[in-house]
């Protein structure tokens, strides 16, 4: 088990939960998102500068600061091809 | 029912969904628009059909996370159990149609309980189907339960279709169809069955993501996107200076022909006097600018309709984290290049309240448009109109971007300085954390923009005029009398001017730019209308010439034009940005603390720059 952030770009990982420092309208939000339990986020990029990675999750992409990437938890999942 | 006092349409969807620009399609010209230029923070409203709609800031559910959204949600609330509520029209996206599903699902559940019928336009349709996919129209309206319309706000496609909805609603509410299974009521049940309407009635998401992946892989990449960023803002800063040069001289033409022509019909005297060096010498100068602050609006709209907007956001996260501010910051601050109104509102769309409050203080170091006149005049009027780099780069644009840049960093430096003074840094985790959307790249729509800019222009002069117009009344009745046209030196505001000049002199100030500068605390448009006139009342009886080749053969030398420059830059000398300022950090202290704050730096940089100028020889 790793987290969101320690995903490098071209991975894909189900989300299996939040840390307990995140609050809860916070990771109500990204459940609303799609980042809830059971759901596949694939890591597309890291923006320039060190900024926030990108994550695609059910045909949206979003940014998520390192901070919060970092308290999503996640196992790796193969993925296959680029899609 | 009566149809008399059930009147309002509510306007409701995801952000970039096309919302706003289906509402303008809906309202045409008939809007009253947002109080203020820059983003959709305030509702809208417009008419349509007999009907007003209501544009609501787009929101991803109906639970708030962050400022702006509480605002949002608490007036969305309000107006469904408002009596005057006769509709909701739930704005989807075709292309991202299961996040936009979620907040339909939220919505149906509200809008049985309130009794109030909902339509869910899906917006954007004309992408889906130039990409060989559909939605399944039918299979929605059965499956969620409402009325269910495929639109494209930008072509115009299905309007017909919404309008007689619409106009269904008008005569009488239709009755509920019949609820096709209890509603969800968690966030996963919602998010499952958002994401199962979409895969059996929508096309497939990932054609469409992998479309914007492509240009993602340019803009952000570590090589490439931050020189393209460069490139971006250059393209911005010489648009606002060498391309609007053009229409500046038509307008500025236009002023002159017509100033003499009303005042070649009024008699001699002081109306004619008045309407010659006053009128049209101040407030003339003042609307020269107006091509300038138009295009600077366009600008900006396309950077926000393009979809750029976000990833600027996302590259510029963690240098601005450096000084304590966010990712979000960039569009108050950029927006601060227009008007800090719009910009301290629009910093309600940042997460974190210590990020929010850092954002509003340093906003109005942003060169506001007010601010471009005075830049324009001092240098048009002291910086060679030369090009360099094969005539496609002005010496006056660069100018212009040096002034900018000064300010954008006397913004950062006194935000890394406050974040530093305040209390120590309180993490992402306690403050409200940095997630941001990446919607596709569009190509922007130029009726759109034009219609957007040219609404956000006019209620900008709209805003300003009045107050230019009562300075203008003040300072040219105090430079003609009382001797009248062509006797300035021997006036009231000659003697007002010469007992404060010392105060201006140490950064080269004559008493004409010490006068404007004062009138200039209302609000520093005031600057050039005050100089317009006064230059106006010095070369009575001759007829107009550009105010900034007067300022030359004034005896401003180029030391005494830089500090200008500087003091203009730092000052926070507008009013309604005090005004505004304390609404929205619900602070006496707050705007009392900036205004002193930035007379300080601004009278003491201008000091500098001047002796320093001055020492160099320049």
């Amino acid at each position: 088990m790793t987290t969101l952030g320690d995903m490098p770009p071209g991975r894909s990982g189900r989300v299996h939960g939040f840390s307990s420092e995140v609050r809860p309208e916070v990771s109500r939000r990204l459940r609303e998102l799609g980042f809830g339990r059971g759901n596949v986020v694939r890591c597309l990029r890291a923006a320039p500068l060190g900024g926030p990675r990108v994550y695609a999750v059910s045909g949206c992409a979003f940014a998520l600061e390192a901070e919060l990437a970092a308290q999503v938890w996640v196992s790796s999942v193969e993925t296959h091809g680029d899609g | 029912m009566a149809t008399a006092e059930r009147s309002d349409v509510l306007l409701v969807g995801n952000p970039n969904s096309g919302k706003s620009l289906l509402f303008s399609r809906l309202t045409g010209l008939k809007q009253k628009v947002a109080n203020y230029p820059g983003v959709t923070v305030e509702v809208r409203s417009g008419s349509a059909l007999g009907l007003t709609l209501l544009d609501f800031p787009g929101i991803y559910s109906l639970e708030p996370l962050t400022g702006d959204e509480r605002v949002a949600i608490a007036r969305l609330e309000n107006a469904l159990e408002s009596p005057a509520t006769h509709g909701i029209v739930c704005v989807l996206d075709a292309t991202r149609l299961e996040r936009s599903l979620y907040l339909l699902l939220e919505l149906v559940t509200r809008a049985r309980a309130a009794g109030v019928p909902l339509l869910a336009a899906v917006n954007i349709i004309d992408e889906v189907v130039s990409r060989g996919a559909r939605v399944d129209v039918q299979g929605l309206e059965r499956a969620v339960g409402c009325d269910v319309v495929a639109v494209s706000a930008k072509t115009g496609e299905g309007l017909d279709r919404l309008r007689a909805v619409l106009d269904r609603w008008h005569g009488r509410l239709p009755p509920h169809p019949p609820a096709p299974a209890p509603p969800p009521s968690t966030v996963e049940e919602r998010r499952a069955l958002a994401a199962r309407l979409a895969r059996a009635h929508g096309p497939s998401a990932d054609v469409l993501l992998r479309s914007q992946e492509r240009l993602d892989r340019l803009f952000l990449s570590p090589w490439l996107g931050i020189p393209l960023f460069a490139v971006v803002m250059t393209v911005l800063f010489q648009a606002i200076f060498t391309w609007a040069a053009p229409a500046m001289a038509l307008v500025r033409r236009a002023v002159e022909v017509s100033g003499a022509w009303t005042s070649g019909w009024l008699p001699p005297g002081v109306a004619r006097d008045f309407v010659r060096d006053g009128l049209f010498a101040g407030v003339g100068s003042f609307l020269v600018f107006v091509p300038q602050i138009f295009i600077l609006f366009v600008v900006i709209g396309v950077l926000e309709d393009s979809g750029y907007l976000a990833r600027a956001a996302i590259i510029l996260h963690r240098p601005l984290g450096w000084f304590g501010l966010s990712g979000r910051s960039f569009l108050p601050l950029l927006s601060g290049h227009a008007c800090a109104i719009p910009a301290m509102m629009a910093a309600r769309t940042i997460e974190s309240p210590r990020r929010r409050l850092l954002t509003v203080l340093v906003i109005p170091f942003m060169s506001c448009s007010a601010r471009l006149p005075i830049y324009a005049l001092i240098i048009g009027g002291f910086v060679p109109a030369h090009t360099v780099l094969w005539g496609t780069v002005g010496l006056q644009g660069l100018a212009f971007t040096g002034i900018y840049a000064f300010g954008i960093v006397a913004a950062l430096l006194s935000s890394a300085v406050l974040s530093r003074a305040t209390r120590g840094r309180e993490g992402a985790l306690a403050d409200a954390p940095f997630v941001v959307e990446l919607p596709p790249y569009r190509v922007p729509g130029v009726r759109p923009i034009l219609l957007a800019a040219s609404s956000r222009s006019s209620s900008f002069v709209r805003r300003a005029a009045p107050v230019i117009f009562c300075v203008v009344v003040v300072v040219w009745m105090l430079g003609y009398f009382p001797k009248g046209a062509g006797h300035l030196a021997e006036s009231w505001l000659a003697w007002t001017g010469r007992w404060i000049e010392p105060v201006f002199r140490p950064m080269g100030a004559d008493w004409t730019s010490a006068v404007a500068i004062l009138t200039s605390f209302v609000a520093r448009e005031v600057f050039v209308g005050t100089l317009g006139t006064l230059h106006g009342l010095e070369d009575a009886g001759q007829h107009l010439s550009a105010l900034s080749t007067r300022l030359q053969s004034s005896g401003m030398g180029l030391p005494a034009a830089l500090a200008l420059l500087v003091f203009y830059a730092l000052s926070l000398q507008c009013a309604s940005t005090l005004a505004v300022m304390r609404k929205e950090t619900g602070s006496g202290r707050i705007p009392v603390f900036a205004f002193l704050g930035m007379t300080t730096l601004a009278y003491t940089g201008a000091v500098v720059t001047y002796q320093v100028a001055r020492a160099l020889g320049a």
